[in-house]
């Protein structure tokens, strides 16, 4: 039996809030609030991330989909004024009920193989894992994390990187050609 | 190591610090509203504020009573967990930014206030994140969420059209922001608050090509950020009540005021720290107080008084310069301040380079 320290408690603390909010995105009528919930969401998953001990990782966790992709979420739902009616419950329709029931056995299936297949590598089952990361986190705190972060990104990786940014520029010109197009048919 | 008395540990000093940096910026913004309204009357040929206490000096503490004191409303159709949570968010995310600021350098004590501090230096800063600058924009990225909220919960036209305006203008001038800060990092390397101001222990980043450039889209975009004239359009008396804010009254109000001017704080520290050199003082005090044990005393004071002199002008600024069109503050957002502060970060980066 091992000692539950604060990181632990901390750790179970934001795991339930994530786990608690990712339901919520999912079961909530109302899409302000859902997507309010996946906020909540996200800012648990930069706590997890500060946890370990990646400060920046956390940081631009918080800055990227918190500050700018929910943000423009949240804001074309309020523009577009999308009201609880608008939604069925879950139950009402049978095909969404077997595409959920589908991905989550999937996801079940996953989770289970891996917890078999690390078991037969290294003797660890995945929940010490974790608390196992805890504890070396706290031991080693990583002084420059933005520079080992910059260094890998735009020295190691820096084609895949360059290649994933091109992608994202084609789909900003795609969008703003199709939101054109249909603009071209309106008038 | 031996055992640290519970008055030498860090959690202890950390409550400390965190208790006097809120005291302090808390009186500082309410005093903050004070001043506003006395220099807003002295622009204007009239006193201001004078009949609470000399000077009206009592005046935020009688605002602070009165806001306590209304009768708490929640309109009928309101969100209502929404609509609470709103002006929570907005405090809450500007009291989160002073976490980061260091307020003074790594002072050096002496034996006998190190035997009591557990440590040979001390600084106040709360905690000292690697990536300082990362965590402030991260931060005030969230404080958009109240502003939104407070539109979309309230149930209102105004307050709706109120809330899109200034969330479309936060995070058109969020990006100009965020690029103005990139060549300060290029200069220095680091992300980090305490060795940004470091850096500039040979010459102010306002001194430099990169940081003249990039101290001016700074500048603009801090009045853009917080809402203040010449770009609240989020506030348009004329066409909007007062924008997101108008269901509002009572103390929660008072949490919107507060944050407001808490952020006009915060962002007047953080200019003077980006490009004003922080606690640095100009170069010929600056032999008078090297190695006196009160020189980083007098830093503290400069740095104090670079960042009131934003602080004033907010308010000078305010009541100088009408209002921008909002078609004029988005030309001016995306169409030059945009390419322009990336023009300034090619500047920067050829600068760094031939150095």
């Amino acid at each position: 039996m091992e000692l539950i320290n604060i990181r632990h408690l901390l750790f179970f603390l934001f795991s339930f809030l994530m786990i608690g909010s990712s339901v919520g995105v999912i079961l909530h009528k109302n899409p302000v609030k859902a997507a309010m919930f996946l906020v909540v969401f996200f800012v648990g998953l930069a706590a997890t991330y500060a946890l370990l001990g990646a400060e920046v990782l956390a940081t631009i966790q918080i800055l990227v989909y918190v500050g700018a992709i929910m943000v423009l979420f949240l804001f074309v739902i309020m523009l577009i004024a999308v009201r609880d009616e608008n939604f069925d419950p879950l139950g009402n329709n049978i095909g969404r009920f077997l595409t959920m029931l589908f991905v989550g056995l999937t996801f079940a299936g996953a989770l289970l193989v891996y917890q078999s297949s690390s078991n037969i590598q290294d003797e660890i089952p995945v929940t010490d894992k974790y608390s196992k990361m805890l504890d070396y986190a706290k031991d080693y705190r990583i002084e420059g994390n933005a520079e080992v972060l910059s260094v890998e990104l735009f020295q190691n990786y820096v084609l895949p990187f360059e290649v994933a940014s091109v992608i994202l520029l084609v789909a900003v010109i795609g969008s703003i050609i199709i939101a054109k197009r249909n603009r071209r048919y309106q008038e | 190591m031996p055992e640290l008395a519970w008055y030498q540990t860090e959690v202890f000093w950390t409550l400390i610090k965190i208790a006097l940096i809120f005291f302090i910026l808390i009186t500082g913004a309410a005093y903050y509203t004070l001043m506003e309204r006395k220099w807003a009357g002295y622009f204007q040929d009239r006193y201001g504020p004078n009949r609470a206490g000399f000077w009206g000096i009592f005046q935020p503490l009688a605002d602070g009573v009165k806001f306590l004191t209304k009768q708490e409303t929640i309109p009928k159709n309101v969100d209502v967990v929404l609509f609470l949570i709103a002006p929570i968010i907005s405090v809450t995310t500007a009291v989160m930014l002073w976490a980061v600021i260091p307020f003074t350098p790594e002072i050096a004590v002496s034996p006998e206030t190190s035997e009591l501090l557990g440590k040979d230096t001390f600084i106040l800063q709360v905690t000292n994140v690697n990536s300082g600058i990362l965590y402030i924009f991260a931060i005030s990225s969230l404080a958009v969420y109240g502003i939104m909220l407070a539109g979309w919960s309230s149930n209102n036209k105004y307050s709706l059209m109120g809330s899109v305006r200034s969330t479309a203008q936060m995070i058109s001038y969020e990006l100009s922001l965020g690029m103005s800060v990139i060549s300060v990092i290029i200069m220095t390397g680091h992300l980090d608050m305490v060795k940004i101001i470091e850096a500039q222990s040979a010459g102010w980043f306002l001194f430099t090509i990169p940081g003249f450039l990039a101290f001016w889209i700074f500048l603009i975009a801090i009045f853009a950020e917080t809402n203040r004239l010449p770009f609240d359009l989020a506030e348009a008396e004329s066409e909007l009540v007062v924008g997101f804010h108008t269901e509002y009254g009572a103390f929660k109000f008072a949490l919107f005021f507060i944050a407001e001017y808490m952020n006009m704080i915060t962002l007047s520290f953080l200019i003077a720290i980006l490009f004003l050199g922080g606690w640095n003082v100009p170069g010929f005090i600056a032999p008078l107080v090297s190695g006196a044990w009160w020189g980083p005393l007098v830093g503290v004071g400069f740095f104090v008084l670079k960042a009131l002199f934003f602080v004033f002008f907010f308010v000078w600024v305010r009541w100088s310069l009408p209002r921008f069109r909002y078609d004029q503050l988005m030309n001016l957002g995306w169409k030059y301040l945009l390419p322009g502060s990336l023009i300034q970060i090619f500047v920067a980066g050829l600068y760094a380079y031939w150095r």
